[in-house]
């Protein structure tokens, strides 16, 4: 109790020391729990991420069989459960991982009068996930609800009873507005059931009926269709360790026996789910365990740093209690039972701070909600730093067991060679070949991503301090002779403490080591999260962007005019993807303002649109129900060919041809007119060889005029003959004359091939603004049109990056391309770019009836992609750096002052004799500059080699993206500023630690004068 | 005759590194009987308080021994002789300050002295109060040690060396530093624990009061025993090679340097210094 008690007032009495030493027994403690704690946190984040932004077959399955739909969707259920079982283990853990089955049972019905095939199903417990905007729940066999695009389209309401062919008589009894196909309860089906939602409108799109499933059963005829059962993950019960069974669930349907001798088939891509979560896991897992480790490296050499010089300074205390008589053991526990109970408080405090302080890094990185626990390895490796302490207190325990009492008054060594060049010849070694190793292995060569180049710093660090701490050394012994003709005292003093300093070599190479790190960590920070925000804004596209699905006869860009008449914040974008290119058909000048651009390749509104929008005659539009075309024939061999008109309509796959006629004899003069079936523009006029021989046409057709009738009567089609409006296309040796009034035609059409001649109402090959991964070297690239159908583009410009797509972009004009569509565009992704307010955008779109499907923002899209493993381990690395160079600071500062402490008899002395007190606190300030800002340097210095060698290596990201977005040039601005202000607090921390000192010199001290 | 306590013999110590070497002792033969209270006078660097760290088992000598109860303590283990600081010496070090723990009270310093001794807790307590009240810090018990003043913390040291009840009791400058009010009650209390407990004292001092109140007085010079004073006469020590140091006063009649006959007699030796050694016999050839 007393030794308590002696313990606590020895604790007390230096507080300041105690304080420092706690704080660094604590950074250490805490600083190494945090990897851990984080590591298992930042799993959990990033599979619930993973999960939550997967798209639904990568976070559910679906078994389908197709056949007869009767009695069989229970053996299914079975077969299902099975399976399930045996990849993951038990009923409990299935329903733990998986929501509750859903399943289905679908057919098509057949409305002959309306020609529509639509879906019939059931599905479990549907009513639940409908709204219904008229009518209510099917309860009774051959109930049915519909979609409401369904009843708008065929006039059906609530109560009326429908018949498809062949099946009972259905009743309507309620209609349903088109769920969120992204729902969990849809799963894959969604876009089964609702068609019309879709954005990709491939088929006459109509939304599903749905029945009780007894309708189904009492179909009659044995009808086929399709079964299907499904289920969800539930991400909230998952742990990191069900991640395997995820993966394997994919597997054991894909080989499963049963499922195929049933004819069905698993859907998914789970498997992929947990293959991209373990590999963004892997991408964590290697920096977290090389960051701790250094980490703890770092506190073991500061913890030894630390103990030791506690244990030096009371010397005197601990000789007294060997000339009172306490045994050596009795000794140890009173000298060294400071720094060992700090420890043991610092222990368990350390790593509950280290937990707290991986909550609010949790709160800031990781996905809201995340648990943040405190596992066993974050009390290991708190354990393992404190071992470091340890270690410190077993090395100490030896010099004071075996340091005699006289020399612990005299605080004098005995006589000893030195021997300090050894450990520093060590050190050197192992840092050298660490660093060679790397370079050997190809860890560092610029095509690989390795964690292990994380080392490079720290090795670096170190080896540049050894060689550094020795030529600092050297160079004060050769400023001795200098100091001493003049300069004043504190020079002369400073030279010679530093080139005398014991532990000057340790001080240094923690210091530098510290630094060394923290630069890296920072640089290395500052590229990621530029390249970070550069994907992020270059593969989104713009700060928002919508995709959308206008209500059929809906012109988004007429929406989007409405809605910024300005033209600077909103943009129109159809895109379609196809495996090595995607087109953007875009509004230049809208496109210019609202995209993304990396840098200074922006190009302005003016540019873009005289880069992608040449001059072209406008279309012939047929807004009407009949054309008629008046045509002068002249010699024409044969005679009695077919005058045909093509024309797009919208919504159609192909040119809808018009015939409009037999031309049948020459030098004559006919009007020949047709129906259309929906008003449209005019892709081509065609003569068809008589009976369409395969024989070669001549002639020459003066056409005169092209009329469409509407309700006021018959027009002129506007720019009919428009200069320049016709082309040849077919190389059929066409002579075109086009006056504004008329349009001669001259033409010798081989092979069986019709006369034709094209309205040429868009460039030919569009001007495309193109990635320069992309650029080929003919100056053209094969793309996919809007309409799904293959179109070379000409390459009028290179940008580094496209928006949204930047290593494989193609930018072309929207109208041209809605034009080279023939107004088919279809099969493309609609989408408005916003800058600014997108809820606004989004309300103003809905009021337009125009829905919104899907929102990307880039914001959003740099903050997922922070929580991927590469964002997650930049940051705890900058994270525990930045406690590093703290602890390091601590260090130094703590070793400066307790190397000036046991100088206090010199300093009084000193003053004795006349040294002013500036003159000490000169002496202490350039010792304490020279030793605090040469580790600095070095560390700096180290630091930016590391990056030059191994910054490349580190990896930013999962998937790697566009080498163009990639540079790795920290920002110097920031990385001075930080790293200015890091090395103004330690010195000015440094600096007060001397001047308190300096003021606690008296004469008194002269009466402790050594014996 | 009482039993010897202390005996050097031929003690040498030498400091320093190969090539640098001082001799702070050369050849000491000294011996302290039990209840004996010593002074041991000389000038600063005479080697005083080295012969006193020999006999606190402190230091290891270069030749010669050091007996403490019939033990020599160069071949004692560390945790013979860490035993025998324990229950056979106590030491007072020259400064007050350096003999405590600045930071714990009067009361923990005791304790802490005693802490190996294998005594009761309570045990360590009386002891530890009757000490604080035969030096007069009865009161003071649970003040820091820190803020005492010089007088009272070398009075808590004394306390403090005899808290185990030491055969022998080393003190370095007992009461330099200290006024004299401080440093006569120190002194009462070094002879009161000879005076009551039979406690050997060798204490280190430039003072001349000390060597007053003390038994015997041997002055160290140049490393050796100059001379020993008993009982207020002071008396030439003849070393084991037979060189003698004359007293300082005496250097006049003989400085260093000068030759001197001796002159056997039945009961010593006469030095007479000689001027000129070829004048003759039995004179100095000038007279006194």
């Amino acid at each position: 109790m007393t030794g308590a008690l002696t313990l606590f007032r020895a604790l007390v009495h230096r507080l300041g020391t105690t304080l420092v030493i706690l704080l660094v027994a604590l950074c250490a403690s805490a600083a190494a729990t945090v990897g851990p704690t984080y590591y298992i946190a930042a799993k959990s984040s990033i599979m619930q991420d993973t999960l939550s932004h997967v798209n639904v077959s990568g976070r559910s399955f679906q078994v389908v069989q197709q056949g007869p739909i009767q009695d069989s969707l229970p053996g299914l259920e079975d077969t299902v459960q099975r399976e399930l079982l045996k990849a993951v283990g038990n009923t409990a853990t299935v329903d733990r991982l998986f929501a509750p089955p859903i399943t289905s049972i679908e057919t098509n019905v057949f409305f002959p009068d309306k020609i529509q095939q639509v879906l019939l199903g059931t599905r479990t417990n549907f009513c639940a996930h409908l709204h219904f905007a008229k009518g209510s729940c099917p309860t009774a066999t051959n109930d049915v609800v519909i979609a409401t695009s369904l009843a708008a389209s065929n006039d059906w309401s609530v109560g009326d009873k429908v018949q498809p062919q062949g099946r009972p008589v259905l009743t309507i009894t309620g209609i349903y507005v088109p769920p969120d196909i992204n729902n969990n309860y849809w799963l894959s089906r969604g876009a089964t059931y609702f068609p019309a939602e879709n954005p990709f409108i491939q088929v006459a799109p109509y939304d599903a009926l749905f029945t009780p499933a007894s309708t189904l059963a009492a179909l009659k005829g044995h009808p086929q269709g399709t079964d299907t059962v499904s289920r969800a993950l539930v991400p909230a019960r998952m742990t990191s360790s069900d991640v395997d069974s995820v993966a394997q669930l994919a597997d054991q349907f894909n080989t499963s026996t049963a499922l195929r001798q049933a004819q069905a088939n698993a859907q998914t891509s789970m498997d992929a789910t947990a293959d991209n979560i373990k590999d963004s896991w892997r991408a964590l897992a290697i920096p977290v365990v090389l960051v701790t480790a250094e980490l703890l490296v770092l506190t073991w050499l500061l913890l030894f740093l630390v103990v030791t010089e506690t244990v030096e300074a009371r010397g005197t205390e601990i000789a007294l209690a060997k000339l009172r008589g306490h045994s050596s053991g009795r000794a140890l526990i009173f000298g060294l039972g400071e720094p060992a109970v700090l420890l043991a408080i610092a222990l368990p405090v350390g790593a509950v701070l280290g937990w707290l302080l991986t909550r609010v890094l949790s709160t800031v990185l990781l996905r809201d909600g995340t648990h943040v626990g405190l596992p066993g390895l974050a009390w290991v490796a708190s354990l393992v730093a404190s071992i470091g302490g340890v270690a410190a207190i077993a090395l100490a325990a030896r010099r004071t067991v075996t340091r005699p009492v006289v020399e612990q008054w005299r605080r004098t060594g005995r006589r000893s060679t030195d021997r300090s060049w050894v450990f520093d010849a060590v050190v050197l070694t192992g840092a050298v070949a660490g660093l060679l190793q790397l370079f050997v292995s190809g860890t560092l060569d610029s095509t690989k991503h390795s964690a292990l180049a994380l080392l490079v710093p720290g090795l670096l660090g170190i080896a540049l301090a050894v060689v550094g701490s020795r030529l600092l050394t050297m160079a004060c012994r050769a400023m001795f002779a200098r100091t001493r003709r003049g300069g004043g005292l504190g020079p002369f003093l400073a030279v010679r403490y530093i080139a005398r300093r014991p532990g000057g070599t340790r001080t240094t190479m923690i210091l530098a080591t510290a630094v060394a790190l923290a630069t890296f960590s920072l640089a290395s920070w500052s590229v990621s999260s530029t390249i970070r925000s550069r994907v992020a804004d270059m593969s989104v596209g713009a700060p928002t962007v919508l995709t959308v699905a206008p209500r059929a006869g809906t012109d988004l860009p007429t929406v989007v005019q409405r809605i910024d008449p300005g033209g600077r914040s909103l943009t129109t974008v159809k895109s379609f993807f196809s495996a090595d290119v995607v087109l953007l058909g875009v509004q230049p000048s809208r496109f210019a303002a609202v995209a993304n651009w990396s840098g200074e390749h922006a190009p302005s509104g003016s540019e873009l649109t005289s880069t992608l929008h040449p001059p072209a005659p406008a279309p012939i539009r047929l807004d009407g129900d009949r054309v008629r075309v008046t045509v002068d024939v002249g010699n024409l061999k044969p005679t009695g060919g077919e005058l045909m008109l093509n024309m797009f309509a919208p919504g159609g796959f192909a040119p809808t041809p018009i015939d409009l006629g037999p031309i049948a004899k020459a030098n004559s003069t006919v009007s020949l007119t047709a129906d259309i079936p929906a008003p449209g523009v005019v892709r081509s006029l065609q003569v068809v060889p008589p009976g369409a021989q395969r024989i070669q046409m001549e002639g020459t057709v003066t056409v005169r005029a092209i009329d469409v009738h509407d309700q006021s009567g018959w027009h002129h089609a506007a720019g009919a003959f428009a200069d320049g409006v016709w082309t040849d296309t077919q190389d059929q040796n066409v002579q075109l004359d086009a006056d504004g009034e008329q349009l001669r035609w001259s033409f010798v059409a081989a092979g069986g091939q019709p006369a034709t001649v094209t309205v040429h109402d868009h460039p030919e090959p569009l001007p495309a603004l193109v990635s320069s991964e992309l650029a080929g070297s003919n100056g053209s690239v094969q793309a996919t049109g809007l309409d799904g159908a293959g179109v070379i583009v000409a390459v009028a410009g290179r940008v580094p990056t496209v928006p949204s797509a930047p290593s494989n972009g193609v930018v072309v004009d929207l109208t041209y391309a809605e034009r080279v569509a023939g107004g088919n565009d279809s099969p493309s992704l609609a989408q408005v770019w916003v800058r600014g307010d997108a809820d606004r955008v989004v309300r103003a779109l809905r009021a337009a009836h125009v829905n919104v499907v899907g929102r990307q923002s880039s914001r959003r899209l740099n903050d997922e992609l922070s929580r991927q493993g590469p964002g997650l381990a930049s940051v705890l690395f900058l994270a525990d750096a930045g406690a590093a160079a703290v602890l390091a600071a601590l260090a130094a500062v703590l070793s400066l002052s307790a190397a000036a402490r046991r100088r206090r008899y010199e300093y009084a002395a000193l003053a004795a004799t006349g040294a002013t007190t500036r003159s000490l606190y000169s002496a202490l300030a350039i010792e304490q500059l020279v030793v605090i800002g040469f580790g600095s340097v070095i560390g700096v210095v180290a630091g930016l080699l590391a990056i030059g060698l191994a910054g490349h290596s580190v990896p930013e990201f999962v998937n790697t993206p566009s080498a163009n977005l990639v540079a790795y040039q920290p920002d110097a601005v920031f990385l001075g500023l930080t790293l200015g202000a890091a090395f103004v607090v330690l010195l000015a921390a440094a600096a007060a630690a001397a001047a308190a000192l300096l003021r606690s010199v008296t004469p008194e001290q002269l009466r402790e004068a050594p014996v | 005759m009482s039993d010897v306590l202390v005996r050097c013999d031929s003690l040498v110590h030498v400091y320093g590194t190969p090539g640098a070497e001082v001799a702070a002792l050369r050849g000491v033969d000294f011996v302290v009987r039990e209840g004996e209270t010593v002074a041991l006078l000389g000038p600063s660097g005479a080697g005083k308080t080295t012969l006193l760290w020999h006999l606190a088992g402190l230091l290891r000598p270069t030749a010669g021994t050091v007996e403490v109860a019939g033990r020599r303590l160069a071949g004692l283990t560390p945790r013979e002789l860490a035993n025998v600081r324990l229950r056979q010496i106590g030491v007072v070090l020259q400064n007050p300050g350096r003999n405590l723990l600045g930071y714990d009270t009067a009361l923990g310093n005791l304790l802490f002295a005693q802490r190996p001794t294998r005594r009761s807790g309570a045990s360590k307590k009386r002891r530890a109060m009757a000490l604080l009240d035969s030096v007069g810090l009865g009161d003071a018990a649970h003040r820091v040690a820190g803020q005492m003043s010089g007088g009272e913390q070398q009075r808590l040291a004394v306390a403090v060396a005899l808290a185990n009840a030491p055969m022998l009791l080393l003190a370095d400058e007992p009461t330099s530093q200290l006024d004299p009010v401080s440093a006569d009650a120190v002194l009462d209390l070094i002879k009161q624990a000879n005076a009551e407990s039979g406690t050997t004292v060798v204490a280190v001092t430039h003072d001349a009061a000390v060597g007053d109140a003390l038994g015997r007085t041997v002055t160290i010079r140049d490393g050796r025993v100059g001379a020993e004073g008993r009982s207020g006469e002071d008396y030439i020590v003849v070393g084991r090679d037979g060189t003698v140091q004359l007293p300082p006063e005496m250097l006049d009649a003989l400085p260093p340097g000068a030759l001197a006959r001796a002159v056997r007699h039945d009961n010593g030796v006469d030095l007479r210094r000689v001027y000129d050694p070829n004048a003759g016999s039995g004179d100095d050839g000038r007279g006194h």
